[in-house]
């Protein structure tokens, strides 16, 4: 794990199938049946879920790997060549690899649009629905559709009966628990009496029920149609009226996603690198999934420096070594003092994790010299995690 | 880079998230500022960072005089909405209590672009406000905008193209069409996009100078943030890398991390040379910050950088 990048070769897809290395989250890997990663922005969250799933397809079981917005190379590398939200099986080799592994990228407005089909009273009911001119829109822009939709399609494929594992790596919030808040905020909305209020816009401003309002609340509402060009109030009338129909079937899918998340076979996973910042970021995601009582499991620490490069002593005197040599020996000591603090500044880092949450498993990754963006560097990484 | 940017009025900075943006604009605000040129920085990002690096001030939509000639203002899309209502209202009360509506949330939703339209009017009044001695002079020099992540920021700085599209005729077709002329003009207005040399990092950034030059926004210098200003030279890469090492032998201790760290700034330069190569201009590399807490002082260096770019070590990889 320690080795020093440089002059390791890259390995071919086909080392997939060698002996399995056991790491603190192997037994995940082995017994759970959701692991959804969640972290900030930048700290390598789906390359970290999609080497889970490599390490799961390599210890035998069938396992599906969820993206939401894969870089274009990470893409490549686990051959999703459309964002079509289907399955693509990845090539991991051909020698002694036991497990499979699916990946798939999140399509929020396909899935969104399974959803409608199958909770519409009637086909007619969907196709009013689909059909509206404001859905696609807010099926896409809606605060936390995209994050709902990504629960509900692992629902969907937890019930396939598939796979073993799945996999999920979760968007970029600010909050880790948007995604969670997303059914409650689609159902609320699909219970606020929204089209009712939307034929009687008037019922928005109710406690303000003078004429004064209602006069300001139709100028609102004629000034933002000039903004949209359209007869906007009357699609979106529509849409809602349309969706309230589903509502009960929403609220019953939207309860069985929050369940599943919260069972026994589901595992969360944060996913920080050492930098303090990020540290801190993952400490406040810690606290709210506690609170929220989620099966929180452990942390993986990504592009942790290599403590075991730092070399055993004793160090040289370089004031010793000859004129020409001295230059050179006074930076590599330079760079020997600041990767020691380095090294040092992440252990503590590290430290703090531990201490917030005892108990949890740690896995650091080591900081490579590229980038893991293609499969052998993904397989490569996937033996740190298990 | 900053002779480029300090030509100009507007100056975007956008770039991958957690690549630095915030840290960017800020250190080329320092620069301006310096420079002699009165400097508005702008986060477009409720939740963003801009106030923190300012000493933990509370930044409002309204500009906060940071110093006398650097000041600072958060656009944050609820509050840019409820001015926007309050206008049409002219109850802010009314226009708080429709934004509570979820309704109201689906309505805004439905008109995409809406936020982003009324985020560059504020902007462009920035950068087109006027003070003094028969408003003769501008209030702000440079105004320069810590813009959303890649994937926000196209939409963003097209938005006035789309509602053209949308709308050739109506009450906002003007406003559209003076924003589209501000952005589109190379006079006033450019982008920096603010990267790292990381392979994807490097990858968005050439897929976003696409994008950006095909919806007719002038590109600065891409900047390439956080490069570890320790280098070894070419001829003492050659001695480390070498098998067996061209090193005094009792010098091994020190092989590990020598032969780790340059490896890494091989890599890293390989990325850089990418950019070189796919870009009109030379990429501007800015040093690694000590860690820890990012305030005015510690983006000292990165201003430095910006106003006096190193010859690059874009052109000496090896």
């Amino acid at each position: 794990m320690t080795e020093p990048e440089a002059q390791t070769p890259i390995v071919d897809a086909d080392q997939a199938g060698e002996p399995v290395v056991d790491s603190p989250l192997s037994p995940l890997l082995d017994t759970q049946r959701l692991i959804v990663c969640v972290g900030s922005g930048g700290v390598g969250k789906t390359t970290t879920a999609a080497a889970l799933g490599i390490a799961s397809a390599k210890r035998g079981r069938q396992t599906a790997v969820l993206t939401i917005d894969p870089a274009r190379r990470l893409r490549d590398a686990l051959g999703i060549t459309t964002l079509d939200g289907e399955p693509h099986r990845v090539p991991l080799g051909r020698r002694g690899v036991k497990g499979s592994l699916d990946a798939m990228v999140l399509d929020t407005k396909r899935t969104f649009d399974e959803l409608i089909q199958r909770y519409a009273p009637t086909s007619a009911a969907a196709e009013r629905v689909l059909t509206n001119r404001i859905y696609a829109s807010v099926s896409t822009v809606l605060a936390g559709s995209q994050e709902y939709m990504a629960m509900e399609r692992l629902h969907a494929l937890a019930g396939s009966g598939h796979y073993d594992l799945l996999v999920v790596d979760t968007p970029p919030t600010q909050h880790a628990l948007d995604f969670l808040e997303a059914p409650e905020r689609l159902t609320a909305l699909l219970t606020s009496r929204a089209a009712a209020i939307l034929q009687n816009p008037s019922l928005i401003l109710a406690r303000e029920g003078s004429r004064l309002a209602q006069a300001a609340l139709s100028a609102v509402l004629r000034g933002l149609e000039r903004f949209t060009g359209f007869e906007m109030l009357r699609d979106v009338a529509e849409f809602v009226g349309g969706l309230e129909e589903f509502s009960a079937g929403f609220q019953e899918r939207a309860a069985a996603v929050a369940q599943f998340l919260r069972e026994p076979a589901t595992s969360f996973v944060l996913v920080t690198t050492a930098a303090p910042a990020r540290v801190a970021e993952t400490l406040a995601f810690h606290r709210e999934l506690v609170r929220a009582g989620l099966p929180f499991a452990g942390f993986v620490v990504n592009r942790v420096l290599p403590p075991g490069l730092l070399g055993d002593p004793p160090f040289p005197d370089i004031e010793r070594a000859s004129d020409e040599d001295r230059d050179l020996g006074h930076k590599l000591v330079a760079l020997q003092r600041r990767f020691a603090e380095m090294v040092h500044a992440e252990r503590a880092e590290i430290d703090r994790l531990r201490a917030a949450a005892p108990g949890a498993l740690v896995v650091e990754v080591p900081l490579a010299t590229d980038e893991p963006s293609s499969l052998s560097r993904l397989i490569t990484l996937s033996r740190a995690l298990g | 880079m900053l002779d480029a940017a300090l030509q100009r009025r507007l100056v975007f900075i956008t770039g991958k998230g957690g690549v630095g943006r915030t840290a960017v604009a800020l250190s080329l605000a320092l620069a301006a500022v310096r420079a002699g040129k009165r400097t508005l920085v702008v986060e477009v990002n409720p939740l963003g960072r801009l106030g923190e690096y300012l000493g933990d001030r509370t930044l409002t939509p309204e500009p906060t005089e940071i110093t006398p000639e650097l000041a600072a203002a958060t656009i944050a899309p609820t509050v840019i909405l409820e001015d926007f209502l309050a206008g049409m209202l002219r109850i802010r009360a009314l226009a708080r209590r429709l934004l509570e509506s979820n309704t109201f949330r689906v309505v805004t939703a439905a008109a995409p672009g809406l936020e982003d339209f009324l985020t560059l009017v504020r902007i462009a009044e920035w950068e087109d406000e006027r003070v003094g001695f028969k408003r003769k002079r501008h209030r702000f020099d440079l105004v320069i905008v810590d813009a959303p992540a890649t994937g926000h920021s196209v939409p963003l700085l097209s938005t006035p193209d789309t509602l053209l599209k949308m709308l050739p005729f109506g009450p906002l077709t003007s406003t559209a069409r003076d924003l589209a002329m501000l952005l589109g003009d190379p006079k006033r207005a450019a982008v920096a996009i603010v990267t790292r040399a990381e392979e994807m990092a490097v990858n968005e950034t050439l897929e976003l100078a696409t994008a950006l030059m095909r919806i007719g926004v002038t590109l600065l210098p891409a900047i390439v943030n956080a490069v570890d200003p320790f280098r070894f030279t070419r001829p003492e890469g050659r001695r480390v890398a070498a098998e067996p090492p061209d090193l005094p032998p009792d010098w091994a201790p020190y092989l590990g991390v020598a032969r780790f760290t340059l490896a890494r700034q091989r890599a890293a330069e390989r990325q850089i040379r990418r950019l070189t190569q796919a870009l009109p201009e030379k990429p501007i590399c800015l040093p690694t910050v000590a860690a820890g807490k990012l305030t005015l002082e510690t983006l000292e260096p990165l201003a430095d950088a910006l106003a006096h770019p190193r010859a690059s070590t874009s052109r000496r990889a090896s």
